[in-house]
């Protein structure tokens, strides 16, 4: 279903920045009208349409991004869900599952809000020119399988958030200018087939146990402070790592 | 006195001078408004910003007045101050109080921080104070306005201001424009603004104001506009006597917590032409008195809990251009009379129980813009004059029981934008000339009858999704496919298409994401396939296609999804995809692959069942696997083994030669 803030077209122009505005300081403040929420629900049963919060993301994600080739175009916030957006993919329920923009000549930086997406399986930003850090928020994406962040300009440490991540199967990092430690949370990710953090600043040891059995040592090359796999049992781990 | 000698009378001049120009300098205002402003300058810049360049110091006492923005009087006295659209970045300083001949004051969208000093309370004279589009903080002073007793224009629009509303406002008895809208202001809206007879304008909306909306604001009997909406959180709610505002034009009350019923009363207002009451918890039926509303234009009462049917008096409302009901618990027919309405451009009444069908002349008055009725339970035929003006951009009717054709007329349609009409009981053929629209862009017919083949000529070059799944089209692919040069998605599962693969269709440099899946599509999957890299979708799954999976698929880079599933492919899995590594899923189940499943990179963390139904096809190690032998096998799915012609005669020959006696 379409929805047009048409009334507020209609009415005096310069509704649309004070509403900007609003968006931003709501979407810093995580704290949405919860009461407009819950009413919402309880009454109608039916997916609110106060706002869709997937969409608004989804939104603050575009508006820190620069996108010189337009490829964020048809991101249109006044639409009730973002499910005919290009690149985004929802399942049957109009939740989105995939953002893919990989190679998709994107800078900027991510945003806190990406934390929302609770059904997201798949978020592919690969090969872009994306800086900042990773925000800790994505380690609330329980459904994701595939994060890659590889080949950008990423900076800052890799969240311990990322260990509540139970579905993660491909967490690709590589080739950013991440720094601190390998997060030990990860340990805990059982589904993890592939981490590669190659190319990076990280220090510390590598982890050994639960998925690292498995992930070849050279997944982590490149990262000049990196001491080596941890010696279980000996030594306190990453004293001069942060 | 007697006057003494010449040094004494040289002292007594020098004396003079000094008093004369000290009281210069005294009386001399003119010259301290050059100092004011350029105080004021150097207060608005902030550091690294630039601006009022030419404001610079000058010995002249009426240099100041040539400054740009800046309107003297004859005594160089400054009476208005017009500072916008610049950088500035700065903070007005107390000095502004020293102004007070000042009339005009705007500084807008001018970066401008800090709080709005106090000293403000000397500019008696202002008329219009207009700080829009700025920073400030704080609360509102209201002690500034107890001079200004000429204030017309108080205009504090998108700001930062917290606190209460100031009651000072109601003692400005020439007050016609009051705008705090878009702050921070808390509190509930004071009784005493009801004193403000002469307003014409009064905007509070986009704060976090709360309590009820007082009643005696329908004494305000000037009153033209009124905007309350947007994240204030009333409670109660809308007050009967705001019927009382005969002037009104311009109602919005949007998005503000509204619960109850809407009085009957507001249909008192003969010269209302916009009515905004969306997003609220509006509850109990449409008034039909509100077919009183005869200058109307806007009505938008979408996102609440409406019930009942839309009043039959309602055809009064001869105005009208915009009809926003969505989202509320309607239902009823649509009347007729909305397809009479001379200037109706926007009607959408998606999310109710309308029942019935759509008005036959709907469109005919030929200003149809947008029409969205989706998810009701309408059924009957599309009208056919919807695009009769050529203003039609928006035809959807997703989820309802709409039966027949799409109307061919559509073909002609040179503004249609989208067409959603998923879920539908639509038949017939797709009119072939919506494939020729210049401004079209998305089509999405899923989900219904559609029968008959895909024309042979397309030429929309804005056509960026095709979704047909889910019907009954036949015919082959169009090749002209290639000429929808935007096309990002398409999508044509579960449909009767037959024929072979065109190749073409790879010209598309954007495509994104095909699915063909569930067709009866042969044919091989052409290699330039590998030079449509903006693919990340592929879905080629049960139909009936030959060949092998092109070498140059591992180009594809962004793939993410390839199902070729269920077809009767052949020919080893290419290494080369061990590489691909955004690729997820990679289903080529039931087909005839043969030779060893890679065992390396991307196929580390492929499912096992993505193989299935392959007999030739040999896990990565171990086994003998009798591919690598007999490459050519392929009888185990009913296909009978290809001999070409030589291989034919080398055994007729073979088999005289052994026979022969």
């Amino acid at each position: 279903m379409d929805r047009l803030f048409h009334g507020m077209s209609l009415s005096a122009a310069h509704f649309v920045p004070i509403l900007a505005k609003e968006l931003l300081r709501q979407a810093s403040s995580m704290a949405a009208p919860i009461w407009a929420w819950a009413f919402c629900l309880a009454i109608t049963s039916l997916p609110c349409v106060l706002g869709n919060s997937e969409g608004d993301a989804l939104y603050t994600l575009r508006r820190s991004l620069t996108d010189p080739d337009n490829v964020l175009q048809s991101w249109d916030p006044t639409l009730v869900n973002p499910c005919t957006w290009f690149h985004i993919t929802c399942n049957q329920d109009n939740r989105v599952t995939r953002v893919d923009l990989g190679n998709s000549n994107l800078s900027g930086h991510l945003v806190p809000e990406l934390g929302k997406l609770q059904h997201l399986q798949y978020l592919e930003l690969y090969k872009n020119n994306i800086q900042g850090t990773i925000p800790t928020e994505l380690g609330n994406l329980k459904s994701l399988i595939s994060l890659d962040l590889y080949n950008n300009n990423i900076s800052g440490t890799v969240p311990p958030s990322l260990g509540k991540l139970k579905s993660l199967v491909f967490l690709r990092l590589n080739d950013n200018r991440l720094t601190g430690p390998i997060p030990r949370e990860l340990v805990g990710v059982s589904s993890l087939k592939v981490v590669d953090v190659s190319n990076n600043d990280l220090c510390g040891t590598i982890p050994t146990s639960g998925p690292f059995e498995h992930i070849p040592l050279n997944n982590f090359e490149k990262n000049p402070r990196l001491e080596g796999p941890e010696l279980l049992g000996l030594a306190s781990y990453d004293t001069n790592c942060s | 006195m007697r006057i003494g000698t010449k040094r004494e009378m040289g002292g007594f001049y020098i004396y003079l001078n000094l008093l004369l120009y000290i009281s210069l300098i005294l009386s001399s205002a003119s010259s301290n408004d050059l100092q004011v402003l350029l105080k004021l300058k150097s207060s608005l810049i902030r550091p690294k910003a630039s601006g009022l360049e030419d404001w610079e110091f000058s010995s002249s006492p009426s240099a100041h007045c040539q400054f740009s923005g800046v309107i003297c009087d004859e005594d160089f006295r400054v009476v208005a101050l017009n500072v916008s659209f610049a950088p500035l970045f700065g903070a007005i300083s107390p000095e502004i109080g020293l102004l007070n001949k000042l009339a005009n004051l705007t500084i807008v969208s001018v970066n401008l921080t800090g709080r709005i000093p106090t000293e403000m309370w000397n500019l008696t004279s202002l008329k219009i104070f207009n700080i829009s589009n700025n920073a400030f903080s704080g609360s509102f002073p209201g002690e500034i306005l107890t001079g200004m007793a000429q204030l017309e224009i108080l205009d504090a629009y998108n700001n930062n201001l917290t606190g209460l509303l100031p009651t000072e406002v109601a003692n400005l008895k020439n007050l016609k424009h009051l705008s705090f809208g878009g702050n921070y202001f808390t509190g509930e809206i004071p009784e005493k603004y009801s004193d403000i007879q002469s307003l014409e304008y009064l905007g509070l909306n986009a704060n976090g104001l709360t309590g009820k909306i007082p009643g005696f604001l329908g004494r305000l009997k000037n009153l033209k506009r009124l905007f309350l909406g947007y994240f204030n959180a009333f409670h109660g709610g809308i007050p009967p006597e705001l019927g009382s505002l005969t002037q009104l034009e311009i109602l919005d009350m949007a998005s503000c917590n509204l619960t109850g019923e809407i009085p009957e009363s507001l249909g008192n207002l003969k010269y209302l032409q916009q009515l905004f009451l969306q997003q609220n918890y509006l509850t109990g039926r449409i008034p039909s008195q509100l077919s009183g509303l005869v200058s109307l234009k806007t009505l938008d009462l979408s996102i609440n809990e409406l019930t009942g049917e839309i009043p039959e008096r309602f055809s009064a409302l001869q105005n009208i251009t915009l009809i926003n009901l969505f989202l509320n618990k309607l239902h009823g027919s649509i009347p007729s009379y909305v397809s009479d309405f001379p200037h109706l451009e926007v009607l959408q009444l998606w999310r109710n129980s309308f029942t019935g069908g759509l008005p036959e002349n709907l469109g005919r008055n030929g200003k149809l813009c947008r029409l969205d009725v989706s998810s009701n339970h309408l059924t009957g035929l599309i009208p056919l004059d919807l695009c009769k003006g050529g203003a039609l951009e928006d035809l959807i009717l997703m989820g309802n029981f709409f039966f027949g054709p799409l109307p061919e007329e559509l073909g002609n349609c040179k503004s249609l934008f989208k067409i959603r009409v998923t879920k539908n009981q639509l038949n017939g053929t797709i009119p072939p000339e919506i494939f020729n629209l210049p401004s079209l862009s998305l089509v999405e017919l899923d989900s219904n009858f559609f029968s008959g083949e895909l024309p042979p000529e397309m030429s929309a070059a804005s056509i960026d999704q095709l979704k047909f799944s889910n019907n009954r089209i036949s015919g082959e692919i169009p090749r002209a496919i290639r000429n929808l040069r935007s096309l990002q998605v398409l999508e044509l599962e579960r449909n009767k298409l037959s024929g072979e693969f065109p190749v073409e269709i790879f010209d598309i440099k954007v495509l994104s994401k095909i699915n063909i899946s569930d067709n009866n599509i042969t044919g091989e999957i052409p290699p330039s396939i590998s030079r449509c890299t903006s693919l990340t979708s592929i879905d080629f799954s049960k139909n009936s296609l030959s060949g092998e999976i092109p070498k140059g698929i591992h180009k594809l880079e962004s793939l993410s999804n390839l199902n070729l599933s269920r077809n009767q492919l052949r020919g080893e899995i290419p290494a080369e995809m061990e590489n691909m590594t955004s690729l997820s899923t990679l289903d080529i189940s039931y087909n005839n692959f043969t030779g060893r499943i890679p065992n390396a990179g991307q196929f580390l963390f492929f499912d096992d069942s993505w193989f299935n139904g392959n007999p030739n096809l040999c896990p990565p190690s171990g086994v003998h696997c009798p591919a690598l032998v007999n490459q050519s096998s392929g009888s185990s799915h009913g296909h009978a083994p290809t001999f070409t012609a030589s291989k034919l005669m080398v055994t007729i020959i073979t088999s005289i030669m052994l026979n022969g006696n």
